[in-house]
């Protein structure tokens, strides 16, 4: 499969001269947030001062860097209350901005998905908005899958960034391949010019040659087209969503860690007559995501659940609004849940047994088209 | 329509609180800037409790001209927000925004034959809609309002039934659950008042809002008058935290209450039935 790549323009970084390229990048900015060994050698996104201190070599993180795009709590509001006084709303403003470094090609495509959803549609989300137009994105692209978990060529996120990064590198051998893919991108080319040569077209072939060769390397997950097919028929079969809702502790990880998962819940927080509406994040696999305060819950149990976030995540309608589907092959789900009902194995289950619809005049076809698609590279 | 941002509400203060029954007050607020909020029948506001929380309520009432934005509000014991609601004194602050969602069709009702399925306090976001055919009476056919309750008590809008009661443009028919002493007017369920009643069935729109239990039963008598799918409206109800289509509480299928809804016509509302 050819990817094209939506950038501007395309340089070399010689390896060894990486420290010194990152360095000038935290010399540009307040606040330059990268890979870095954490606790118990676990690789984290966090702020860095020194570029010694960024990991080079890491394995996705367990959390993605779409938290500083949508952090798991912020104030959208605060308000100071007095007695007899109306309370005096403000509006939350001040963001920092960030280069975010590292940030791996699902992540990217994950972040891209969030922008159509919170700043596109009737209403624009102004919050996402003031707090995303402070980041810049240096992607790091993959070529080869960082674990077994990685999905990404299935659901057409990877193994490369084709858009959505301001710069995106990716090593081959003895470079970085340095892509420019906005304004600000080149601003820092601009910045790190002393480093930088231009890309040979030998090695633009050569890229192009491992990245349609990693498509091999990744794990074949699921099957995401099929999958949508049959979520977005409505005649996936009842009893499958509820034997995947019997296996389900609705423990909400899985959405926790999900890049593309946005749902977002809200909390008042008062201290000494100042408080703040916090908006954090949500599941909608916990049990009280839709309960109301008359004590109705539309999705008491975990298969209208299930139900909802496999809709949510492969209906054709996600597709159509956002340009993909609700997932980014990240492979966190796949790594978290320890009912073994990620979305790869949704997906799968989905392809496997969405021809059992009740009622549905079309068994017989389904059931041979699926013998037939089961085995096909689509 | 927002000032300050998508999630910012505006101060708005307390003018009354009228005791409806033991459960519902109907709250009237008025905007501290003074600018007005105007809204169509069916439509809801999100109404922040400073210190608590923020939950969405339908509106009312809009008489013209009014300056105020109402709402009718049940208290639920450890309901954060209705509960704080519920203690306010006139002059106590809250925060609104909206007003959020597409409210009813009036496109699709005039010059029809209008019935109005009000159960509980389903009854607070179609007394907008029955006053606004009122307001414009030549503009609609017959007029008939079932309202249902469980008992005499939770009757809202006590007057408000008395005059609709006197007058000829409207046909009103109240019923309650059980026989109760103090009631010698019709009891049953909501759908027995069914039974006695002649629509023009290519000619009538229905508009149907109660408690979640009500509606599989009244959808099945209006279809049994030969009403479409087309022409019967349900305001359904769901959690929200945003109003704006972010939070994702509402969703079902894609579709969003806060923004594609409230109101919807039976055959989106079948479309959007899950598995």
């Amino acid at each position: 499969m050819e990817q094209e790549t939506e950038a501007t323009e395309i340089l070399v970084l010689p390896a060894e001269k990486i420290r010194q390229f990152i360095a000038m990048l935290i010399g540009a900015t307040d606040h330059f947030v990268a890979p870095t060994r954490a606790l118990h050698e676990d690789v984290v996104f966090a702020e860095v001062d020194e570029a010694d201190e960024v990991e080079l070599d890491y394995e996705n993180t367990l959390i993605s860097p779409a938290c500083y795009v949508l952090p798991q709590r912020e104030a959208v509001f605060t308000y100071a209350m007095a007695e007899g006084q109306p309370p005096e709303v403000r509006a939350a403003r001040e963001v920092e901005s960030h280069i975010i470094f590292g940030v791996r090609p699902c992540d990217v495509a994950a972040i891209e998905y969030l922008d159509r959803f919170f700043m596109g549609g009737e209403f624009a989300d102004d919050v996402y908005a003031r707090r995303r137009e402070a980041k810049t994105i240096v992607a790091m692209g993959c070529i080869n899958p960082q674990n077994d978990a990685c999905w990404c060529t299935c659901s057409n996120a990877g193994p490369v960034a084709r858009s959505g990064y301001d710069m995106q590198l990716t090593l081959m051998d003895d470079v970085y391949i340095v892509e420019v893919g906005s304004e600000r991108g080149e601003r820092l080319a601009a910045l790190t010019t002393d480093l930088l040569d231009d890309a040979g077209s030998d090695l633009l072939e050569e890229r192009q040659r491992r990245i349609s060769e990693a498509f091999e390397t990744f794990e074949r997950r699921g099957n995401i087209a099929q999958a949508m097919r049959w979520m977005s028929s409505d005649e996936t079969p009842e009893e499958m969503w509820e034997e995947l809702g019997a296996k389900c502790f609705s423990c909400g990880s899985c959405s926790l860690v999900c890049p593309v998962c946005s749902c977002f819940d809200t909390h008042e927080y008062v201290e000494d007559g100042v408080g703040a509406r916090i908006r954090c994040w949500d599941s909608c696999h916990f049990p009280g995501y839709s309960l109301e305060a008359s004590g109705f819950n539309p999705r008491e149990d975990e298969a209208e659940r299930m139900f909802h976030y496999a809709h949510h995540k492969l209906c054709s309608d996600t597709f159509n609004k956002y340009g993909r589907p609700g997932c980014v092959g990240c492979g966190r789900c796949v790594q978290v849940c320890s009912a073994q009902i990620d979305l790869p194995r949704i997906a799968q289950t989905i392809r496997e047994r969405g021809w059992e619809c009740r009622n549905c005049p079309h068994q017989a076809e389904h059931a041979a088209a699926n013998v037939t698609e089961g085995t096909d590279e689509d | 329509m927002q000032h300050e941002g998508t999630y910012v509400p505006r101060t708005a203060e307390l003018v009354e609180a009228i005791e409806e029954n033991s459960m519902e007050k109907t709250f009237v607020f008025e905007l501290v800037d003074g600018e007005p909020m105007p809204y169509n029948p069916g439509q809801f506001m999100l109404v922040t409790v400073f210190g608590a929380g923020e939950a969405p309520f339908t509106l009312c009432s809009m008489p013209a001209g009014d300056p105020y934005v109402r709402m009718t509000v049940r208290r639920y014991p450890g309901g954060e927000v209705t509960e704080r609601l519920h203690e306010m004194e006139p002059g106590a602050h809250v925060g609104i925004r909206g007003p959020f969602g597409n409210g009813f069709a009036m496109e699709m009702m005039r010059g029809r034959d209008v019935l109005v399925v009000a159960g509980g306090i389903g009854m607070a976001p179609q007394r907008g809609l029955i006053e606004a055919i009122l307001n414009n009476r030549d503009q609609f056919g017959k007029l008939t309002v079932f309202y249902g309750m469980a008992s005499p008590e939770q009757m809202l809008y006590n007057d408000l039934m008395d005059e609709w009661q006197e007058r000829d443009d409207i046909d009103l028919r109240l019923t309650i659950d059980r026989p109760h002493p103090d009631w010698d007017g019709h009891v049953g369920l909501i759908t027995t008042l069914f039974e006695d009643i002649e629509v023009d069935a290519l000619m009538t729109s229905a508009t149907i809002v109660g408690p979640p239990v009500m509606y599989r039963f009244v959808i099945m008598e209006c279809e049994k008058l030969g009403l479409s799918p087309e022409y019967i409206f349900l305001s359904l109800e769901r959690r929200m935290s945003c109003g704006v289509g972010k939070c994702g509480h509402c969703a079902i299928k894609g579709t969003y209450v806060c923004i594609d809804g409230p109101v919807f016509s039976l055959s989106e509302y079948r479309r959007l039935e899950e598995e």
